[in-house]
């Protein structure tokens, strides 16, 4: 087995593999900051792919725990990044992670939080399109002071009548990275539908921080961090819900709402 | 009235971590995994279960902070804290209280008071890779 060690926002974890092909392709799909540590680093768990040949499939495991398959090992490549991803997202001492879009625009920085395959990729890359600098089409990195990091891994945009999604730098449409903190000036709950007419309601603070705990990856694993990070975010920042259909409408909304702040 | 002495339970002070949001608070249960929102009503209500006072003393509590005096409406808030685990112990409800819910006070107090019906919304804490589904890959 050929074996390493990494560390990325205070989390150490150990990626192995029969074949050092392997180990290689599983260190070019790391999480983002993530540093290779000495052999007797600290690790909080060990992830492998495994190939089994009999039925021609490549296993991604944690600790011996299966977690994913997949048919060629770029797919399990893909799997393993959003695995150990996650990983350091519930597990960082440091910050706290948070399901959501993020883009600056014109100097403020909004959250768009919401599940995978709620359209936040597609809203931050048409915002970036647009003007905006981009954070992160998937994660909102909260430093304990309220900041938020940028976490500018590649975008995940769907092609229209393609089931996979296809990675795409910030450059590659256009736009430019961020690279300082910002405090949260507008967070919007959303949800798209084509054709929607965007009518937004202001969310009370309290329940404000309900639905952001519910995007909050440390939740079950280090609640006292969620809650103050959620408590922090609600009681500072106007919070928006409602369905969302063309960009420009969030846009429109955005100018409105930030130049009143 | 004949409920007025009743001694009510006191909220939880264990295991539970508790932010106040201007008149809302959210508690989250350590011992549950679960996160619960109180609307300003029990919010007001499970404030004021401090293990000594009654419901007479939760109801006054219910009315200042609301604005309305229901008998009602801080059983059925008792109720909701209750049946959640928010506190110490499952308040004792006079019978007439046990089936009464938020839609038959919501039609005796009119709409104008619906804001201050008791609503208390829960949910398990969210583990991070249900809400997560890649789908570059076959997942297992």
């Amino acid at each position: 087995m050929f074996a390493r060690i990494y560390r990325t926002y205070g989390v150490g974890f150990g990626i192995r593999a029969a074949t050092r092909e392997m180990v290689d392709v599983m260190a070019a799909s790391l999480p983002l900051g993530a540093e290779h540590a000495p052999s007797g680093a600290v690790t909080n768990a060990w992830f492998s792919i495994l190939h089994d040949g009999g039925r021609g499939r490549y296993v991604v495991e944690r600790d011996g725990e299966a977690l994913a398959e997949a048919s060629d090992l770029e797919h399990a490549a893909a799997a393993f990044e959003a695995r150990v991803t996650l990983h350091v997202a519930e597990m960082t001492p440091h910050f706290v992670f948070m399901h959501a879009g993020v883009v600056a625009w014109r100097g403020h920085l909004l959250l768009f939080p919401g599940r995978s395959m709620s359209g936040k990729s597609t809203l931050v890359a048409e915002m970036v399109r647009a003007g905006g600098a981009y954070f992160s089409d998937e994660y909102a990195v909260i430093a304990p002071d309220g900041r938020v990091h940028p976490y500018t891994r590649p975008l995940q945009l769907r092609v229209p009548g393609a089931r996979e999604q296809v990675r795409r730098s910030v450059y590659d449409i256009g736009g430019v990275p961020a690279t300082g903190a910002l405090a949260p000036s507008l967070v919007v709950l959303s949800r798209y539908r084509a054709g929607a007419t965007w009518r937004p309601k202001r969310v009370s603070p309290g329940r404000a921080a309900f639905e952001l705990l519910q995007h909050t990856m440390c939740a079950v694993e280090n609640p006292p961090a969620a809650m103050d990070a959620v408590h922090r975010l609600a009681a500072s920042v106007p919070v928006w819900r409602g369905v969302r259909g063309d960009v420009a409408q969030i846009i429109a909304f955005a100018d409105r709402e930030l130049a009143e702040s | 009235m004949l409920h007025d002495r009743v001694a009510i339970p006191a909220r939880r002070s264990d295991n539970v971590i508790v932010k106040e949001l201007a008149d809302e608070v959210l508690v989250y249960d350590l011992a549950r995994s679960r996160a619960f929102c109180l609307n300003p009503t029990s919010a007001a209500a499970w404030k004021a279960c401090d293990g000594i006072g009654t419901f007479a003393d939760v109801a006054r509590a219910v009315e200042a902070a609301v604005g309305v005096a229901d008998g009602d409406v801080v059983w059925l808030a008792l109720r909701q804290l209750s049946d959640d685990g928010l506190l110490v112990e499952r308040v004792q409800l006079p019978p007439a209280q046990e089936s009464i819910g938020r839609r038959e006070l919501m039609t005796r107090l009119g709409t104008g008071a619906a804001a201050a019906i008791p609503f208390v919304v829960a949910m398990a804490a969210p583990r991070a890779a249900k809400a997560y589904m890649p789908t570059t890959y076959a997942q297992k």
